[in-house]
Order: C-alpha cells, then sequence, then structure tokens
C-alpha cells in the first residue's frame, strides 16, 4: 500500500525522491529564491480537511526539509505558493500533465511568488514534480 | 491606472494571466522596459494548440490589454504547441538587445520554426512589434 497523499509522510517521502533526483539537482542548482509551497484545496469528503500545504525548503538543487501545514501558514512563509485542487494535483505529481501545461490551463495558479523566476527554472519545476513519480502514491478517490 | 491590465473574463485563461504577471513583474524590474511599452501599437495573438488556450495582447496609449482568445485582428499570431510558447520569454539577447543565435533556446526555437511547431503570421511588418514584446516578456 502507497502512501497517502497528501500527508505529512508523502511529503518527506517526496523530499527524499527530490534529493534522489539527479536532473532536479543539475537543473535546479542556482535556486536560491526560497521556500515553494503546493497548496491543495480542502475535500473533506476524501479526507484534506482545509487547505492542505506542502512546504519545500528547496535551496541550490536540494531539498533540506519539507513539512505539511496549512495554507495560511504557506502563505506566510514560502516565497512561492502554487494552488490547485486535488485532482489537479493528481495529473502533475501523477505524471499526467506538465506543470507548465498546467498553469497555462489555469490548473496550477501561482498565488505567490516571482513569475519570471519560474519560467526561468522552469526545467526545475518540471523536475521536482517528476521527483514524485517515484513515490509509491495512494491518491484516494 | 495600471500599465498591464487583464481584460474580464481574461482572469480564467492561465496563459493570459502568465503574460500579464509576466509584463507586470518585469516592469517592476525593469523600469527602463516602460519606454518599450509606451512605443508599442498593435496587437499580437498567442496561441498554444495543444493546450488549448490562445490569448490576445492589445498596446495601445502606453498599456497593455490581455484578453482571453482572439479579440480582433492580430498584427502578428504566434501559434505553437504548449512547449514552444514556455520557451518565448527564455529566449537569449544578444548585445544589441536581438535574439543571439548561439542561445541554446533560441536554437530550438529555430529548430521549432523549422519543423512547424511554432509558427509566425504578420512577418515582415509585424516584426518591430514582435521583437518589442519579446523584450517586455523576456525573463533576462
Amino acid at each position: 500500500m502507497g502512501l497517502r497523499f497528501p500527508s505529512a509522510e508523502w511529503t518527506a517521502a517526496f523530499a527524499d525522491a527530490i534529493n534522489a533526483n539527479e536532473g532536479y539537482a543539475k537543473h535546479g542548482a542556482g535556486w536560491t529564491h526560497g521556500k515553494v509551497a503546493y497548496v491543495v484545496e480542502e475535500r473533506p469528503e476524501l479526507g484534506i480537511e482545509g487547505e492542505t500545504a506542502m512546504i519545500l525548503d528547496l535551496h541550490e538543487g536540494k531539498c533540506r526539509g519539507a513539512r505539511l501545514t496549512d495554507a495560511e501558514t504557506a502563505e506566510d512563509e514560502a516565497d512561492f505558493v502554487i494552488f490547485a485542487q486535488y485532482e489537479r494535483w493528481k495529473e502533475v505529481l501523477g505524471g499526467e500533465v506538465d506543470p507548465t501545461k498546467a498553469m497555462m490551463q489555469n490548473k496550477l495558479k501561482l498565488e505567490k511568488g516571482h513569475l519570471p523566476t519560474i519560467v526561468k527554472y522552469v526545467l526545475a519545476s518540471k523536475e521536482l514534480v517528476r521527483s514524485a513519480e517515484a513515490i509509491d502514491t495512494d491518491f484516494p478517490g | 491606472m495600471a500599465a498591464i491590465e487583464l481584460a474580464p473574463g481574461a482572469s480564467d485563461n492561465g496563459l493570459a494571466v502568465m503574460m500579464a504577471t509576466m509584463m507586470t513583474q518585469n516592469l517592476e524590474d525593469h523600469p527602463e522596459r516602460a519606454q518599450v511599452l509606451d512605443r508599442l501599437g498593435g496587437r499580437v495573438a498567442i496561441v498554444a494548440e495543444d493546450a488549448d488556450v490562445a490569448l490576445t495582447m492589445w498596446f495601445s496609449d502606453r498599456k497593455a490589454i490581455v484578453f482571453d482568445g482572439i479579440v480582433g485582428i492580430p498584427d502578428v499570431t504566434v501559434r505553437g504547441s504548449w512547449e514552444v510558447i514556455a520557451d518565448l520569454s527564455r529566449m537569449e539577447s544578444g548585445p544589441l538587445g536581438i535574439p543571439d543565435p548561439r542561445g541554446e533556446v533560441n536554437r530550438s526555437m529555430v529548430e521549432a520554426l523549422r519543423h512547424g511547431s511554432l509558427r509566425l503570421y504578420g512577418l515582415p511588418a509585424g516584426l518591430p512589434l514582435l521583437a518589442r514584446v519579446g523584450a517586455l516578456l523576456a525573463i533576462d
């Protein structure tokens, strides 16, 4: 049985997967722009109570730490906040949709942060979400 | 009034939001680019064909309005795959502000033009307009 998304266990596994991803190490090597948060819209029927956030402390191609928290904390602490419905995260983290394409289609929304920096690191963003494919994930619903 | 605006209804178009945000934040980072915006006039449409999303940027009176879909008759239309469209802002500029042919992204753009995954309409008349819009969107 896989790790449930989103959860503290999945978030910790995501940090490990990022650190094991050589592609992210390469394309994110220049990243010194702060923490990135992925926020999942609340879905009580799937056990997602309140807007849930994963804050990733990214620095120079590595993830120095990751934790599960709420959207308000993410807004305060993270330099970049990306919001999406649960189904959209399932598509992106499951490798079905590229994150940049999802942003063009308004499936992912940059709620906080400097878009030119995100665009500059578009390959790193791609590798970041690709890291999740290494996790045995249990997507509810 | 803001120099860059989203037209009513455009806030649900992710590409339109991205382009408006890119121009706004680039102008904050590089205030000198306001001179480029001041000289712009015309409409540029962008179509990301495999993402089913399109927008029109209307430049007039020292401001830009970004619309959902094709609005009016564009002076220049850029059509291509979403990956090529995403790279438009990453094109490398040379010393004179024109695209550097040695740049990795620029070379991939030339390949995309050659293979048809990027198509430009309205050239050569629209080349100055396209070059200035490129300067507004460039991340470097």
